[in-house]
């Protein structure tokens, strides 16, 4: 059938066969993506002065999910504009100095990467909820992971920085567990080893 | 120089080379449109609104050129694929050293974590030119009058020339 047709054309057949099996595999990959998604918003910090004025202008702001006890609400989510329409709590993209501030006020530190990365550098106290294995592996056991923790307390997601969203994919399926206080510091454990905060092995 | 280019026995082995190294390079990509869509987002050279389109075409495009090109079918085209490919790839991971970017290369297939190092760019820049000079060769040096004249094909050819050694 190759002699029929020029090198244009069965490129041009080649890259249609593509499309379709492409869009056809997307489709049905448990894997699959969005046809279209803004990374530049997705990759943007939040605006978060206001939160973070409030949080230095109190000194009981104490929010560590293991403290079920407690009963203050994060400020910010009192009447929260990040309330979606899905009925979560939209996690806020932060930076280093909100995640210093609220990492010393006993925020839950969340290491979103593999188990081997997490093994060989973290954050001061993290655990580790691999995206990877609890998004496509163990999708339902990241309930039973969580369970037990208060959902107002301040958890953070991070994971190497850079062009790095495991921990803004982590983030959403954590928000949509019915945690209300999610948080993703997006320079990662990169930024933060470099700015000299604690870490661990 | 040019009938040992255009020899049958240097167009099967290039065709089965180059076929089988992208057949190969997209069958961990064409399962995990996540993965990939990341290492082409680390690349900083397509706008937001290709970077998934990108993810999901690449590896079929990859998978159904290269096996085409190993079978010896529709030879312009798919070596006309893998030109445009390997160019696109060029670029993408030259001017990622260039800009010293800390990427993820996805060449075959996406680990997710492990960055690629600056001296794995260049060998993988390396790799794709010689591909490229390979399928360039195909392209250029292939002769339609095997399909004219005769009625099998490039697997068949070879076969028969595997039995006569």
């Amino acid at each position: 059938m190759s002699k029929h047709l020029s090198g244009g054309k069965q490129a041009l057949l080649i890259f249609i066969m593509a499309l379709a099996a492409g869009l056809t595999m997307n489709a049905v990959s448990s894997k699959g993506i969005p046809l279209f998604t803004n990374y530049t918003e997705k990759m943007k910090a939040d605006n978060t002065d206001s939160l973070k004025n409030a949080i230095q202008n109190t000194n009981d702001f104490k929010n560590n999910p293991y403290d079920t006890t407690q009963k203050d609400k994060p400020l910010s989510y009192n009447n929260n504009p990040n309330l979606t329409k899905e009925g979560f709590i939209k996690p806020q993209k932060i930076k280093l100095d909100l995640a210093k501030l609220l990492f010393e006020r006993n925020a839950l530190m969340i290491d979103a990467r593999k188990p081997e990365e997490f093994a060989k550098g973290r954050v001061k106290g993290a655990i580790n909820i691999s995206y990877e294995d609890y998004h496509f592996k163990d999708k339902d056991k990241l309930p039973e992971r969580l369970k037990g923790l208060n959902k107002d307390g301040i958890i953070i997601c991070y994971c190497n920085g850079g062009d790095c969203d495991l921990s803004i994919d982590l983030a959403y399926d954590i928000a949509k567990l019915g945690f209300n206080a999610v948080n993703i510091y997006l320079g990662g454990f990169k930024e933060w080893e470099a700015a000299g905060l604690p870490v661990e092995k | 120089m040019k009938d040992f280019l255009s020899s049958r026995y240097v167009q099967v082995v290039l065709q089965i080379i180059i076929g089988a190294v992208f057949v190969y390079a997209s069958y961990n990509k064409l399962f995990d449109q996540t993965a990939f869509a990341k290492s082409v987002y680390g690349y900083k050279l397509l706008p937001d609104f290709l970077i998934n389109i990108t993810a999901i075409i690449v590896p079929p495009l990859e998978f159904i050129a290269g096996l085409f090109l190993m079978f010896g079918l529709f030879r312009k085209g798919s070596s006309v694929v893998i030109i445009a490919l390997l160019s696109v790839f060029l670029i993408g991971l030259v001017q990622a050293y260039a800009r010293g970017l800390d990427i993820d290369c996805g060449c075959f297939g996406s680990n997710g974590a492990d960055k690629t190092t600056s001296a794995d760019l260049l060998i993988r820049i390396f790799e794709d030119i010689l591909l490229l000079l390979g399928a360039i060769i195909i392209f250029k040096f292939s002769r339609s009058k095997y399909y004219k004249n005769v009625n099998y094909t490039d697997a068949e050819i070879l076969a028969s020339q595997n039995k006569e050694t």
